[in-house]
């Protein structure tokens, strides 16, 4: 059986007495994207930096394709994005693009034309410094520079930070793309309509441990449906019903007092916030 | 590695000129000193044919020796304090930037993720280095053989000199950098890289006048690397002996360098 393309398994860092990241396993599915969720300080960034070969585990192994993420043969089919991309102000875009894609074994012009012309980055933009580029320019250079030499695996820390929304759109185009062309991408993200709209798994930290892994279909199915609830007298309530109980649902309907009832299933952002501050079990 | 080298040099290569061009002028202008003072004859009538004040001696790395005699003059020049700021900032600021930088500006994220091992990155950091602290030693170079060249007294001095003074400035300049680059290799911010390795230069500088002045604590010269480096000494012929132990010395903080990358996080 051939290996995945990301096997984190039992990884545990500590900074001094401080567990970032602690027993966390999982593993990709190749040519699926997969949402990496959690609040700030749960160590999603921390475990991108393991899986880029920055850090080394305090225990544990991080493997691409089989290889230790520390060897640098694995990071040969890695495309990664940092959380916060430094460039070489002094360069153009295309001479910073260049310069990373040297250290990659070259780019596939292809590709990081693709890349640019989805995310409205110019020939003029990439001849200007990167010294003077706006900070969503440079959000936009650090995506075409983790894809421009067709990667397998594509790493990507909050990927959507500071871009606008047409962007935006157009990024989640791009990865879409790219999963149907085969590459694995892991993002982590706070923005979970962009989670919802391009990822088909996710991962849910929590302090530095796994919290839920599912696909978005399954934690959509299972958590409570939004009902609002109007009664003959004007009143209007919001309530959760839990997706096992359809007897509420129906006892709800057959009330003669209820003269308009919405049932909407619940998104994302309703179980994420529902699993972080334990509002209700989804 | 040969496009991160060019695109490092891209991005220092105006204070890297400002650096070989001060070096230049001070070069000349020490050698314009000279002419200006009489030369030899000059100096002599005012401390006595080849006595020198200890200060001078000290200042120009030698407890030995007439400083003011052409040759020792010329070669002087590459003792100058202001020469040693000037020049040794190139071994500093390379070093330190070459891995703490990286990693407190954040760029190590989009660098050491290649596939590439960190040890070949360091290995690209010192041949920039080497490059650029080259440059600007051949601009001290060229100003010192031009100075000589307009100067009376100094023009009849072999060219040898200047160029054995040059090349045993180098053997500092690399146990300087491998300072820096075991800090930088150590260190998270360009902060903690700089502070050791500056302490380590200043400090070592500071102890050899003062062996070099007082008598009774002239053995901790031995102890440290300017008490390795007299270009005044190095007029007469190449110091072997002492550029074996500054670049013996270098290549043992290199490794150190090397080590320390190995085992450390890049984030």
């Amino acid at each position: 059986m051939p290996a995945p393309p990301l096997e984190v398994r039992n990884v545990t860092k500590c900074f001094g007495d401080i567990a970032a990241v602690r027993e966390l396993s999982f593993a990709l599915e190749p040519g699926t994207i997969t949402g990496f969720l959690g609040p700030n300080g749960a160590g999603k960034s921390t475990t991108l930096r393991m899986v880029g070969g920055l850090l080394r585990p305090t225990a544990g192994e991080v493997s691409l394709f089989g290889v230790a993420a520390r060897d640098p043969r694995a990071r040969t089919t890695l495309g990664y994005m940092p959380a916060d991309p430094a460039f070489l102000p002094h360069l153009t875009g295309s001479d910073n693009l260049e310069l990373l894609a040297g250290l990659r074994g070259g780019a596939d012009d292809d590709v990081r034309r693709r890349a640019a012309g989805a995310l409205a980055l110019t020939d003029t933009d990439l001849s200007r410094r990167v010294g003077g580029y706006s900070s969503g320019m440079r959000q936009k250079l650090s995506i075409v520079a983790a894809v421009q030499h067709r990667p397998t695996l594509i790493v990507l820390d909050e990927p959507a930070n500071r871009l606008d929304p047409i962007a935006h759109h157009s990024f989640c185009e791009l990865m879409r793309d790219l999963a149907m062309a085969g590459h694995t991408v892991l993002l982590s993200s706070h923005v979970l309509a962009e989670v919802e709209a391009v990822c088909e798994f996710v991962l849910l930290v929590r302090e530095g441990a796994l919290l839920k892994s599912a696909t978005v279909a399954q934690l959509r199915e299972n958590a409570p449906r939004v009902v609002t609830v109007t009664r003959a007298d004007g009143t209007t309530w919001v309530t959760h019903v839990a997706a096992e109980r359809p007897d509420l649902l129906r006892g709800l309907l057959a009330d003669p007092d209820v003269v308009d009832l919405t049932v909407v299933p619940a998104s994302l952002e309703d179980v994420v916030l529902s699993l972080y501050t334990g509002s209700s079990t989804p | 590695m040969r496009a991160l080298v060019i695109a490092d040099l891209r991005n220092r290569w105006r204070s890297l000129a400002a650096l070989a061009a001060g070096c230049f002028i001070l070069l000349i202008a020490l050698s314009g000193t000279y002419s200006a003072y009489g030369g030899a004859a000059g100096f002599a009538s005012t401390f006595g044919a080849g006595k020198t004040p200890r200060l001078f001696s000290a200042f120009s790395g030698t407890s030995s020796g007439d400083v003011f005699s052409p040759p020792h003059f010329l070669a002087f020049g590459f003792g100058h304090p202001l020469f040693l700021v000037l020049a040794l900032s190139v071994a500093i600021t390379s070093g330190v930037a070459a891995i703490a930088a990286e990693v407190e500006t954040g760029r190590s994220e989009l660098i050491f993720t290649a596939p590439v091992r960190a040890t070949q990155i360091l290995g690209a950091r010192v041949v920039e280095w080497a490059i650029a602290q080259i440059a600007v030693v051949l601009g001290a170079l060229a100003g010192a053989l031009i100075g000589a060249q307009l100067s009376g007294d100094l023009s009849q001095v072999s060219l040898a000199v200047p160029v054995r003074a040059a090349a045993q400035f180098c053997t500092l300049a690399f146990f300087v950098a491998g300072v820096a680059f075991a800090a930088s290799a150590h260190a998270r911010t360009r902060a903690a890289a700089f502070a050791p390795t500056m302490g380590v230069t200043a400090g070592s500088y500071v102890v050899n006048l003062v062996g070099l002045l007082w008598s009774p604590l002239s053995w901790v010269r031995w102890i440290n690397p300017f008490g390795y480096y007299s270009p005044v000494d190095a007029a007469e012929h190449m110091q072997w002996a002492n550029a074996a132990v500054l670049v013996g010395a270098g290549l043992v903080l290199f490794a150190v360098a090397r080590l320390t990358l190995t085992r450390r996080d890049l984030a």
